[in-house]
């Protein structure tokens, strides 16, 4: 069973002041030696400040001399990577993938009212063009959500492996956070360039209404997948190759990757957990 | 003073267009450059407004047709003033793209300046048909970083549109770093709350944004709420709401004067004369004709006052006082640059 982990998903895709100081990345990535796991670090979208922060982290990642993979979620990051990071592996992070994940609507694409040519371009994203770019970056794997209305990319034909997020999909994220301006006066609330306290680990939302759940956690909401719905997303992922990235917990820094369903099921409720090293033996 | 002198230029007015009819009226006004949308019926017929082609989704946003887009193009050239049109869904497909690309060739046999996409596979067609028409990168694709600015202009655009959620410091470092290309900025109306190149919801069902959630909050820790959090927390969310009317253009509201409220950047265009930016754009393409001549004027107002030599702190107050809301100026909440305003 150990060996179907394969990655330790580490960082956070939404929030500059969110990226992680190098001993947390260290700590990390020693973990991940202690436990045979991958390092998978994540990257938000970023002003220059934040690409400054990402320089130091790149700086040791790369300097490890091993192939890292780095999820980037703003081409201004993959630029960066490509012009000093020869060891750093990018993936294309879902912020990157732009399909409709508004659960007001998304319901309504998989009914029998749905125009086909619609559905059909709602079920997919990119184009020839747009691959064939992300491949002269050397993106070799490409995130997505587990979206509602399904997924027809054909990613195998692209030559790219599809990695897939369980169960907490992302609706809308921005630079403004609700709980860090909680404890502003209210002239210093909702500024784009906010410094915190991450108050958005101490306190979380959930939005009413006659919808998938929706959770808000600092700038981002997520939709959370019903049982069946991450089902779908377990199966398709199972005949696609895809890595299967699962976050039982919103609030965790860490997810873990696999490509096999039993063991993201087994993830997804809570059996593994690489920091206290229970690994749960399974036939 | 003398600084904003020393570099001025021509800094554009870019506004929003949806008919012919509009176009005299903001043509005698001071339009510097017209964008706007076209939805094809045949469009229409195959995907319905369930897939915008340019991120609006009614008619009233939107040309309907060729023949008038070609009408308005030819009167605008008389004018000199250029016209955009916003090809600027998130994405499209393979089979979207050769749809567009045919219509991009009329555009461009009308007589069509430039275009506004967001879409790399569909940018990156346009340049193999290797036509001579602007390609300006759309606020879709959120640019926050010189080296995004960077990795647009390898890939030829011209101009970059900034997004809303981004302030004048970091403007400011991205210009310096990154030159041989315009940049356009948001001045006027219809702010968001969250950013939108990274929002996946659809107005189909009204703003996601400025719907009026109702909240359960939580503590991750699950321990009991201390009096002074739960003021706090619940107290935000009333701040929170407040905020996004503000950025829902102050409910569609207008000061005693009669002039537009909503997300403004007034009192940043001195900063951005002195920047370098090449456009100012005002927002709505279906917005009524009254607003943008009045977000127009007021646009053509504070740039006046520039060119007359005002200060940055002068040209500012006269922003504010022109609207005459000072009780809305003074909260921040309707600034898109809040920072404008610290370094008078």
């Amino acid at each position: 069973m150990r060996g179907t982990f394969i990655h330790l998903y580490f960082g956070d895709e939404f929030c500059e002041n969110k990226i992680p100081p190098l001993p947390s990345l260290r700590k990390h990535y020693a973990l991940c030696n202690e436990t045979g796991l991958r390092l998978m670090f994540a990257t938000p979208p970023v002003t220059d400040h934040g690409l400054e922060k990402l320089k130091k982290l790149f700086k040791y990642l790369d300097g490890l001399k091993e192939e890292i993979e780095v999820v980037i979620n703003d081409f201004g990051v993959l630029n960066l990577i490509k012009k000093g990071y020869p060891y750093l592996r990018p993936v294309l992070g879902r912020l990157m993938n732009k399909m409709i994940r508004d659960p007001r609507i998304t319901p309504a694409y998989t009914t029998n009212n749905a125009p086909p040519d619609a559905l059909l371009s709602l079920q997919q994203y990119g184009s020839l063009r747009y691959y064939r770019l992300l491949k002269k970056f050397a993106v070799k794997t490409v995130e997505v959500d587990n979206f509602h209305q399904g997924i027809n990319i054909d990613f195998k034909g692209l030559g790219l492996k599809p990695s897939i997020h369980l169960p907490f999909g992302f609706v809308t994220t921005g630079r403004v956070c609700l709980f860090s301006s909680a404890m502003k006066d209210k002239k210093e609330k909702f500024l784009y360039a906010a410094c915190c306290r991450r108050e958005c680990d101490d306190y979380f939302g959930e939005l009413k209404g006659n919808h998938a759940r929706l959770i808000q956690k600092g700038n981002t909401i997520f939709y959370f997948q019903e049982e069946g719905m991450t089902e779908k997303g377990l199966n398709w992922a199972a005949e696609n190759g895809a890595l299967m990235i699962c976050k039982p917990r919103l609030f965790s820094d860490v997810a873990y990757t696999t490509e096999d369903a039993v063991t993201a099921r087994s993830i997804l409720k809570g059996d593994y957990n690489a920091r206290s090293k229970i690994i749960h033996e399974k036939d | 003073m003398q600084e904003a002198k020393s570099s001025m230029r021509k800094i554009n007015i870019t506004v929003p267009i949806n008919s012919l009819d509009e176009l005299e009226p903001l043509a005698a006004n001071g339009a510097d450059e017209f964008y706007c949308g076209i939805i094809p019926r045949e469009w229409l017929d195959c995907y319905t407004y369930a897939v915008p082609m340019n991120r609006r989704l009614n008619e009233r946003a939107s040309l309907s047709s060729i023949d008038e887009l070609n009408r308005l193009v030819k009167r605008a050239h008389i004018y000199s003033i250029p016209v955009f049109v916003t090809l600027n869904a998130p994405y499209y497909t393979d089979s979207q793209i050769s749809y567009l690309i045919e219509l991009i060739k009329k555009l461009y046999g009308i007589g069509v300046d430039g275009l506004i996409i967001s879409d790399i596979g569909l940018l990156l067609s346009v340049k193999e048909l290797d036509i001579d028409i602007d390609i300006n990168l759309s606020s879709l694709a959120s640019i926050h970083n010189h080296e995004a600015a960077s990795f647009y202009r390898e890939l030829e655009v011209k101009r970059i549109i900034l997004p809303r959620h981004i302030t004048i410091a970091e403007i400011r470092a991205i210009k310096r770093r990154i030159g041989g290309m315009e940049y356009e900025v948001f001045i006027l109306n219809d702010a968001c709350i969250y950013e939108e190149g990274f929002c996946n919801t659809t107005h189909k069902a009204g703003p996601f944004c400025t719907a009026r959630w109702e909240y359960n909050f939580f503590k991750t820790d699950y321990l009991p709420w201390t009096d002074k959090e739960t003021d706090r927390v619940s107290g935000n969310l009333e701040d929170f709401r407040e905020w996004g009317w503000y950025m829902n253009n102050c409910g569609s509201t207008y000061s005693e004067k009669g002039l537009p409220n909503g997300a403004c950047g007034l009192c940043a265009i001195y900063d951005f004369y002195k920047i370098g930016i090449s456009a100012l754009k005002i927002v709505g393409r279906e917005a009524t004709l009254d607003r943008k001549l009045k977000s127009l004027k007021m646009a053509k107002m504070v740039i006046g006052q520039i060119k007359k030599g005002g200060s940055k702190g002068s040209v500012c107050r006269y922003a504010v006082e022109m609207r005459n809301t000072p009780e809305l100026c003074d909260s921040g909440y309707m600034c898109y640059y809040r920072d404008a305003r610290t370094k008078t």
